[in-house]
């Protein structure tokens, strides 16, 4: 279990599938804000929580909202979503919010759309079901980020990280997708599978 | 089949009409224009609304707070991508108003509510408002915030309080220096009266004999062999006073037998001069490890406390006696007097700064100067007793700090 | 008729040229990895049809559609993305794409796509 790597073969494969799941969450997200996002190539990599945190590291000072929503099945984990001020504030501008209090919903929404449809759309790919919990959202002033709970949880993880782009809106995110050991057995298995069916 | 009846009756299906009717949640059922198809019995207690009222009628004529762009958004987003889409109580707090009348722990006047929006009926766009109480967990979490932001409050008053204790301090420990320095000057004025007097007097007489013509060499060397050793008495008390004031920043061995005789030097004149009697019970060789001159302050400072008490307290056999005992790492200094003694309601508040019983001369700092020095620098003890008509103070001092 | 599939992904390439064997002789279809190659190829080859995924490195999809339309204004371009959103359709067609195509393609789809671009 300590020895979880993608093969170069699996990994192609959960990249195309991550690509195809990234779009169409593209499209549910550009649909429920109506403008264009423009769509970037999902990086994938697994690694434990300290290299996770890490990387998070750097993201603590550009961010300031820091959203999270669990899912759960054969397939399961959780997912987190990076956007900081200046986003958050074109994104409210840009679906005319009058309040901060409706900010951080619409944060929230945008949280459980890309988390939905991402996750959605990868276990279909998967043959697989997925039901989620509510999402959450934490504010972080700078140096709390370490005590985040979430991710002590997981002692390695699958991390997918993809941006969110909105050139005109300048609204951009990052979101992480994030599943732990026994998911990443089962993952492999499958894209294995898939691997199998589709040469 | 694409129906778009408002009227789909769902208290037909057994399963789900026992369930729907008797969930402690709320469910309605919408339609993409927000037309109500089905208000489950939660609801219409809740709310005090009858389902038959509503069915048909949009939501958001009901219940003119909610906004309609957002809740068609979050219904058509859920279609879209047939997951669902959440209203959460944390942000939002509640979608139906439902007042609550809570009384112990009440933070909310409404219930605070988690509100799932789950499509169920992609062709004819319907989805399923649940809608969970959370107002329990919502008063935990104002509870947890209320107390952190008074934790926070207290921290930032406790780090106001230090510091301007910090500040009093400082401004104590000046004013202290400013007052010590004020006696300092005018003991030495006290002690260069009578000097200068002297000098005045024989320049005057080897004036007058000048003028006389009866200057003769042997009476004008004289004068000046004592004008000279007058002058030097003038410099040597200066050197003395300036030397002794000085804060030490070296700790060095102290003959305490010395340094008491210097501390009654400075203030024999006065001792003298209302008559007081001065005893000192002392081993010659007995030293100390210690800061110098602030212990020579605290002292003087003492027994110019016993003198003054002796210029308001007639007594006839003024006494001021010091003993000095040596215990195993301790030197135990005693001051006593029979100045009449302390009154029991003053005896409290003496190492109170600020706390003077001399009238406007004394700038009161004395004690409570005395205490922070001899505590804090010279890591000792001092406590004041008031017996037998009179005052006892006793130092307790470590042989080497 | 000679067929380019062009994608970043080795894996989309073969899955893509999997569907389209079904249908046309193995031989006749070529690939690149992204939109510069896809070039490089359409100078040295007579191409029909070229398949062009969009979110490519070096030279996109976006890029590479109006160069390979000045290279050959008769050939077919079939956009095959992940990018599904209205704007992204909408964007390939106004640049020369014939058609825009949501990933991945199963042999069905593909008969279709095949069928539609005869006519």
């Amino acid at each position: 279990m300590n020895n979880l790597t993608l093969t170069e073969d699996e990994e192609d494969v959960l990249q195309e599938l991550m690509n195809i799941a990234y779009g169409s969450a593209t499209a549910v997200v550009a649909d429920m804000l109506e403008a264009f996002a423009s769509l970037s190539i999902p990086n994938i990599k697994i690694m434990t929580v300290n290299e996770l945190l890490k990387t998070f590291h750097e993201l603590k000072n550009a961010s300031y909202f820091f959203s999270t929503q669990a899912f759960s099945g054969e397939f399961n984990g959780e997912s987190a979503f990076f956007i900081n001020e200046e986003s958050a504030r074109n994104l409210a501008t840009h679906l005319e919010l009058e309040n901060r209090e409706d900010l951080d919903d619409a944060i929230l929404e945008l949280t459980n759309v890309l988390t939905s449809s991402l996750t959605t759309k990868l276990a279909q790919e998967m043959e697989t079901e997925v039901s989620f919990s509510l999402p959450n959202i934490l504010k972080i002033p700078l140096e709390e980020m370490e005590g985040v709970e979430t991710f002590q949880l997981y002692s390695r993880v699958i991390v997918i990280d993809t941006n969110l782009n909105f050139q005109d809106q300048k609204i951009n995110g990052k979101i992480f997708i994030l599943t732990k050991d026994e998911s990443i057995q089962w993952l492999k298995t499958k894209l294995n599978t898939i691997l199998d069916q589709l040469l | 089949m694409a129906q778009n009846k408002t009227q789909y009756d769902f208290r037909s299906t057994l399963i789900d009409k026992k369930i729907v009717t008797t969930m402690n949640n709320g469910v309605i059922i919408l339609d993409s224009e927000l037309r109500i198809h089905h208000y489950n019995r939660w609801l219409e207690i809740h709310t005090h609304i009858k389902e038959k009222e509503l069915l048909g009628e949009k939501l958001t004529d009901i219940f003119g707070e909610i906004k309609e762009k957002t809740l068609l958004r979050k219904i058509r987003t859920a279609l879209r991508m047939h997951t669902p889409t959440y209203y959460t109580a944390n942000t939002s707090h509640y979608l139906i108003p439902i007042k609550i009348n809570q009384i112990e722990n009440a933070h909310f006047s409404y219930m605070q509510q988690d509100v799932s929006i789950i499509p169920f009926d992609e062709q004819n766009k319907l989805v399923a408002l649940i809608l969970t109480d959370q107002t329990n967990m919502a008063n935990t979490n104002a509870l947890l915030a209320a107390y952190v932001k008074k934790i926070k409050e207290l921290n930032e008053q406790l780090l106001k309080e230090k510091e301007l204790t910090e500040i009093q301090h400082k401004q104590l420990l000046a004013n202290s220096r400013s007052a010590a320095m004020g006696e300092m000057i005018s003991m030495i004025a006290h002690q260069w009266r009578q000097p200068l007097s002297l000098i005045t007097t024989l320049l005057a007489n080897v004036k007058i004999k000048k003028e006389l013509h009866t200057l003769d060499e042997k009476s004008m060397d004289d004068s000046f062999v004592k004008i000279d050793n007058t002058v030097k008495y003038l410099s040597e008390t200066i050197n003395d006073f300036r030397d002794y004031f000085k804060p030490n920043k070296v700790k060095l061995e102290v003959k305490l037998a010395e340094l008491f005789n210097k501390s009654i030097f400075f203030l024999k004149d006065e001792m003298t001069q209302y008559n007081i009697s001065y005893s000192l019970d002392i081993d010659d060789n007995l030293s100390v490890y210690t800061y110098k001159n602030e212990l020579l302050q605290s002292i003087i400072n003492i027994i110019k406390n016993s003198i003054d008490a002796f210029k308001t307290n007639d007594i006839t056999e003024k006494k001021i006696g010091v003993t000095v005992k040596t215990l195993k790492h301790h030197i135990s200094i005693i001051i006593e007097d029979n100045a009449g003694g302390i009154e029991h309601e003053i005896i409290e508040k003496i190492f109170e700064p600020y706390f003077s019983t001399k009238n406007k001369n004394g700038t009161g700092l004395g004690l409570y100067m005395c205490r922070v020095i001899i505590v804090e620098h010279l890591q000792g003890e001092i406590s004041i007793e008031s017996q037998n008509n009179g005052t006892k103070v006793t130092i307790n001092l470590p042989k080497k700090i | 008729m000679k067929y380019l599939v062009t994608d970043d992904s080795k894996l989309a390439r073969r899955v893509l040229k999997k569907s389209l064997c079904q249908f046309v002789d193995e031989k006749n279809v070529y690939e690149a990895c992204d939109g510069l190659e896809a070039l490089k190829m359409l100078l040295k080859k007579k191409l029909g049809i070229i398949f062009l995924d969009l979110t490519m490195p070096v030279m996109d999809g976006y890029e590479a559609i109006p160069k390979i339309l000045d290279i050959n204004p008769d050939i077919k371009i079939v956009v095959v993305s992940a990018d599904i959103q209205e704007k992204a359709k909408e964007r390939v067609l106004a640049l020369g794409a014939t058609m825009h195509v949501a990933k991945p393609i199963n042999p069905l789809k593909m008969k279709e796509i095949l069928d539609l671009l005869k006519l």
